[in-house]
């Protein structure tokens, strides 16, 4: 009896082992799939790409919705939709200002540039994303990723802080903080909606051809292009910060610096970048050098920014005046406060030159940025 | 670009060997050092330390004497100095070039030449953020199109 005992109770178990097995076989394999499922599902939460996903934003613009960016001095709420029959263009339109409101047709790529200025190439090369990415709950109550890009550099300053969709993997919101804690640029999805976008409007037969305007790559100069534009001798820093490249030289005509029927101020700009910072040359020749920076002291804050003061909390400086002893020697006049530091410099080569940055670097930079320039005779 | 710069380090002087001192050396050196504190102008200093690094056996009365050399030998050894600099410099001029990275950093001399001076005249260009923008800006407001680049 009791080895039949045994081996019944043996025989029973192992029975029993393999109806369990056999009673949950389904169960696990449905989770496996679903496991499976949710890890090749695209951009989905935790596995998803960060890094690509920042890269389609960048490149192909941001998704639909309701977009603000917040710069140095201004808020600008814009309204994205899809074309409704080509991938390779948005739909724009921006809220903010009265009568410029004009929906646009717009190439992908220039959307991000508009809103971050930098290409992504550059950003891809000079910042690397550092740390896991931290869940966090956003003020809309959207769950999201945070991950940060840091200088490959050594001794890098600014650092770009982006949140991405938990559930999506899209990006949501992005902030570039310098190194002295002021958020230099901020761009953030305000909600799904398209506002008063009308994608219909760009089908066959309906009405709205004339007042779309289409948005293409803006027009950027060689060097050698703009030297022979510029009626004056061009100079340009011979020396910049680790990262920075040009990338982007134009020659302006500014018909609104100066009274109605005058001669417009005459500008060659040359824009610096390492993929986040920014640092953006003004060379003209004295008297239009003179021109803009007096248009631009009457522009007051409150002007740019009606309600809110300025966004990045960056409080002006109040509007002193009295004459600095430039006296004889090559002056470098400066005016910095937190967020930003103008540089100015008059006389070299005859012309004068003014540079313009958000403190994303140390100030130092900046002035050894100026005290490399130097004329320009060949590209 | 920074990261892949090579950190060119300065030359360290090559270091003599270690070797044990002959008998009587330590006692020279000594001396010389003694002397050479005790010596009443830089130029003797300077010859009794150079003669005491040397670690060579120094002469009895402690001051290191010139190597002699013949009087038809003088302009060869000049020749021969003169050459072995010019060699010098051209070696470290082509390594120099060699090594190199091509970053704009390297094209230009950026010297201390102006006087920082903060000037509460400037603006601050509120409203502002690149000059490129500006330009844009300005394009804008003259002309109901508006956008960036828009036409």
């Amino acid at each position: 009896v009791g080895p039949v005992d045994v081996v019944s109770r043996g025989r029973s178990r192992l029975a029993v082992g393999v109806r369990r097995r056999a009673k949950h076989r389904p169960r696990r394999v449905v989770g496996l799939l679903l496991l499976l499922a949710l890890a090749w599902a695209p951009g989905c939460g935790r596995g998803a790409d960060h890094p690509a996903a920042l890269k389609a934003f960048l490149v192909d613009g941001p998704g639909s919705g309701t977009w603000e960016v917040v710069g140095l001095a201004k808020r600008r709420t814009t309204w994205i939709a899809p074309h409704p029959d080509d991938g390779a263009w948005l739909l724009k339109r921006e809220a903010t200002r009265d009568g410029a409101g004009r929906p646009c047709v717009a190439l992908r790529g220039t959307v991000a540039r508009e809103f971050l200025e930098a290409p992504w190439e550059l950003f891809a090369r000079n910042y690397v994303a550092r740390g896991p990415a931290r869940p966090e709950t956003l003020p809309g109550g959207e769950a999201a990723l945070h991950l940060t890009w840091v200088p490959r550099r050594a001794g890098g300053e600014t650092a770009r802080h982006v949140w991405f969709d938990a559930g999506t993997g899209a990006v949501l919101q992005i902030e570039d903080v310098a190194y002295q804690g002021q958020k230099v640029r901020g761009i953030y999805r305000r909600s799904t909606g398209t506002g008063e976008l009308d994608p219909e409007r760009l089908r066959p037969g309906r009405p709205g051809g004339e007042d779309i305007c289409v948005q293409t790559e803006p027009e950027s100069l060689s060097l050698e292009a703009l030297l022979q534009l510029a009626p004056f001798p061009l100079v340009a820093p011979g020396w910049l910060p680790a990262g920075y490249e040009r990338i982007a030289a134009r020659f302006e005509e500014l018909d609104d610096v100066r009274a109605p029927g005058e001669e417009p101020v005459r500008l060659a700009t040359l824009l610096y970048s390492d993929g986040l910072g920014l640092i953006s040359v003004a060379v003209a020749v004295r008297s239009d050098m003179d021109a803009l920076h007096e248009h631009m002291a009457r522009v007051r804050p409150d002007a740019a920014m009606p309600s809110d003061g300025e966004p990045g909390g960056c409080a002006t400086l109040p509007p002193e005046t009295g004459p600095v002893d430039l006296g004889s020697e090559r002056l470098l006049r400066r005016r910095t406060d937190l967020c930003r530091t103008v540089l100015r410099l008059d006389g070299l080569e005859g012309v004068s030159v003014t540079l313009l940055s958000r403190n994303e670097l140390a100030g130092d930079e900046y002035v050894k940025v100026m005290e490399s320039l130097g004329r320009v005779t060949a590209p | 670009l920074e990261a892949e710069t090579p950190v060119l380090e300065p030359r360290r002087p090559r270091r003599t060997p270690a070797r044990d001192l002959a008998p009587g050396e330590a006692e020279v050196g000594a001396l010389l050092g003694r002397l050479a504190r005790a010596a009443p102008s830089d130029e003797l200093r300077g010859r009794c330390l150079t003669a005491a690094s040397a670690d060579r056996p120094a002469p009895a009365d402690g001051y290191a004497r010139p190597v002699l050399v013949a009087g038809w030998l003088r302009p060869l050894a000049l020749a021969a100095s003169v050459l072995v600099a010019f060699g010098a410099v051209q070696l470290r001029g082509s390594q120099t070039a060699r090594e190199r990275p091509s970053h704009p950093d390297e094209r230009v001399v950026v010297g201390a030449t102006l006087r920082v001076v903060d000037d509460p005249t400037v603006p601050l260009f509120h409203g502002v953020e690149t000059f490129q923008e500006l330009a844009l800006w300005d394009r804008s407001m003259s002309s109901p199109a508006g956008g960036r680049g828009s036409r």
